[in-house]
């Protein structure tokens, strides 16, 4: 099995022998971690846009130096957060004086202060989200539920569910998978109206 | 799509997916799978109560117009070890002593002389344009430096040493280096007989 690293360390590598679709699947991995990211430089959600993008760019045009000695996700926080404080400075407008923890950022998610996110209606949104998740998690027969939560909740390995659900690990990962695919099916139609990824 | 696909894509998202799952998925994924991917990704916000708003947000397609036209060109990877690496090491070692020496051997020639051929940064020599300092320690010829006039004349100097050396050579050592080791210190010889 393969940890994070190194997830993201094969699809670096397809990027790097010039397999465009790898990197499709890291830019909407990370763009919500990105964009919170440099939401707390920009605060104008298309200006957050922009930088999002040009950081993406700077990021795969240097993944050809990237030898993985770091995680993928602290090297690219690293050139968002470059990207953002130099489109500040191109504007005459001043960076924070206090450098961001990137790390932090992947471990909570980021605070972002992006407009968008404040207004009623993105608020209303998250809540339905979280209701609709709640509800299908609810429905979800006992092995797939218990499958995806000590996945989700408890972080474990599909290895350690192997363990813990006394079956073999491709078992495991059918479960989850099929776990996924009933959530997403309630989930689709809240989420097909924005997500246009 | 295939259930395979959106199998590889849940284990890609668990950080659990396996070579061949990424080699499926790059190979044989669509838009719509993309979107799955996206809704995923979304998914996992969710239940760790995380703005799932900056997924919808599409930033996709003007990254992909962006990189359009660029193709990445992977530097190949140093190897680990190996008798190889050694040698090549050796090599290197070996080339940067041959430098060190060969340049200790010129400037100790021409470092005497004002408007030698060959000066370092180290050492200046008086030249008309004074060196920036990011040159320091750099090693390079000096003719660009000088005027076109003081460059012919020295030019005419080690013809002159060359055709000198030439007469007095013999024949089997022509060509090789001891030749020019004797005509760069022609001038040393001469400042020495002056003084007797």
């Amino acid at each position: 099995m393969t940890t994070t690293v190194e997830s993201d360390q094969l699809l670096v590598e397809r990027v790097q022998k010039g397999d465009k679709r790898a990197f499709d699947l890291l830019v909407i991995k990370y763009q919500s971690k990105v964009l919170s990211l440099i939401g707390r430089y920009v605060s104008d959600v298309h200006e957050a846009m922009d930088v999002a993008q040009e950081a993406f760019i700077k990021a795969y045009k240097a993944l050809a130096n990237f030898r993985g000695e770091s995680a993928f996700y602290t090297w690219l926080y690293r050139i968002a957060v470059n990207t953002a404080k130099n489109h500040l400075i191109s504007r005459g407008r001043r960076p924070p004086g206090t450098d961001i923890d990137v790390d932090e950022v992947h471990a909570d998610g980021g605070m972002s202060e992006l407009s968008h996110i404040d207004s009623p209606e993105a608020s209303l949104h998250k809540e339905q989200v979280e209701q609709t998740l709640s509800k299908a998690l609810e429905a979800l027969p006992d092995d797939l539920r218990t499958a995806l939560m000590l996945r989700e909740f408890d972080g474990l390995s599909y290895e350690d569910i192997a363990q813990v659900m006394d079956c073999p690990v491709g078992t495991v990962r059918s479960r989850i998978f099929r776990a996924r695919e009933a959530i997403d099916k309630q989930l689709e139609p809240i989420l097909e109206s924005t997500v246009n990824c | 799509m295939s259930d395979k696909i959106a199998e590889s894509l849940s284990a890609l998202l668990d950080n659990e997916a396996t070579e061949l799952d990424v080699r499926r998925l790059t190979k044989t994924m669509t838009d719509e799978d993309l979107d799955t991917w996206a809704r995923m990704c979304a998914m996992k916000q969710g239940l760790h109560k995380e703005n799932v708003s900056h997924q919808s947000i599409n930033i996709l397609d003007g990254i992909r117009a962006g990189i359009a036209d660029e193709e990445i060109v992977a530097q190949p990877k140093p190897a680990a070890s190996g008798w190889k690496n050694w040698l090549g090491g050796a090599g290197v070692a070996a080339a940067v002593a041959l430098a060190v020496v060969g340049i200790g051997v010129q400037n100790n020639d021409f470092g005497s002389e004002a408007g030698g051929q060959l000066v370092t940064n180290d050492q200046p020599v008086a030249t008309e344009k004074s060196e920036p300092a990011a040159d320091v320690g750099e090693t390079r010829l000096a003719a660009g430096d000088m005027s076109p006039e003081q460059y012919k004349a020295l030019q005419d100097k080690l013809r002159s040493y060359m055709q000198q050396h030439a007469e007095n050579s013999p024949d089997d050592l022509v060509g090789d280096v001891m030749p020019y080791a004797r005509v760069v210190s022609f001038e040393v010889e001469q400042a020495k007989q002056a003084e007797k």
